[in-house]
């Protein structure tokens, strides 16, 4: 096995992504890897055509705030003396996570299985299963 | 902390390479190998009846499997080596329930001696069902 040099761990800020985080962490001081958590949303102003946009605010207009806030709880789940950078992009999350790990060299991803609820186990969250098919990479799945 | 690691193996290349990353892991993090094989007696027994030889080949094949991860681990790392018989997907969750694994590592598909035991379908089950978490190794 090559070495685990940088791990990468896309957040959504659900619990199944928190805990992800703490896994990909306890990883990352095993092995002495850095983490790149990325945030990856749908939408940002930039990318709507129209100067008056059809969709409502909470949709189209900035997510600086909400990406700022998702990837801070993340952080949260960072051990200290764990390297660890914070990445926001625009796009579909499944295409961009894999695009991400791509241009950056990740050696492992960790993705976070669904959370809770009556499905619980069933689902494994379309992302997650994007990533655990398409990836060249490694996957770990965090429950 | 990673302490149990439970490393489902079939004999494919798939499973040899998720064998490999399961010791490097185990290496990192002092944690204990546990090598499971599980023989699909179900589907064989809808093939043919149970004879005794039959039993026996399976069985054979499986230590082969089992015996060729255990020397892939270098000294220093605990290792141990078990079998079972049943669908190997329900098997290998059961097993990881009962015996408190941390971490199940597995192929990403697979296509093993006897044929159809760790399928993409069979990772594809336990990433899903899996109370804890699952590495799957490309």
């Amino acid at each position: 096995m090559k070495k685990l040099a940088r791990i990468l761990v896309p957040v959504d800020g659900s619990d199944g992504s928190g805990r992800a985080v703490a896994l990909a962490s306890d990883l990352a001081e095993i092995v002495g890897a850095a983490l790149d958590i990325l945030y990856v949303s749908y939408f940002d102003r930039e990318t709507d055509a129209q100067e008056e946009s059809w969709l409502p605010d909470s949709i189209a207009g900035p997510v600086g705030d909400k990406a700022q806030n998702i990837l801070e709880r993340a952080g949260e789940h960072v051990s200290t003396g764990v390297l660890a950078d914070y990445h926001h992009r625009t796009g579909i999350p499944a295409d961009e996570i894999l695009r991400f790990a791509e241009e950056n060299a990740s050696d492992l991803i960790v993705v976070g299985g669904r959370g809770l609820g009556l499905m619980e186990g069933f689902l494994l969250g379309s992302v997650s299963q994007a990533v655990v098919e398409r990836a060249i990479t490694s996957v770990v799945v965090a429950k | 902390m990673i302490k149990n690691i439970l490393v489902p193996v079939d004999g494919s290349e798939g499973s040899d390479r998720a064998v490999a990353e399961a010791i490097a892991l185990a290496e990192a993090c002092e944690g204990k190998l546990n090598f499971l094989y599980v023989a699909n007696i179900n589907q064989l027994a809808i093939n043919a009846c149970l004879s005794d030889a039959i039993l026996e080949a399976v069985t054979k094949a499986g230590n082969v499997i089992l015996d060729r991860a255990m020397e892939m681990v270098p000294s220093g790392i605990s290792k141990e080596a078990f079998s079972e018989t049943g669908s190997p997907a329900v098997v290998i969750l059961d097993f990881a329930a009962t015996n408190d694994m941390d971490l199940i590592v597995m192929g990403s598909r697979g296509l093993g001696v006897v044929k159809g035991v760790l399928l993409g379908s069979v990772s594809q089950y336990i990433v899903e069902q899996s109370k804890c978490p699952v590495l799957v190794v490309k």
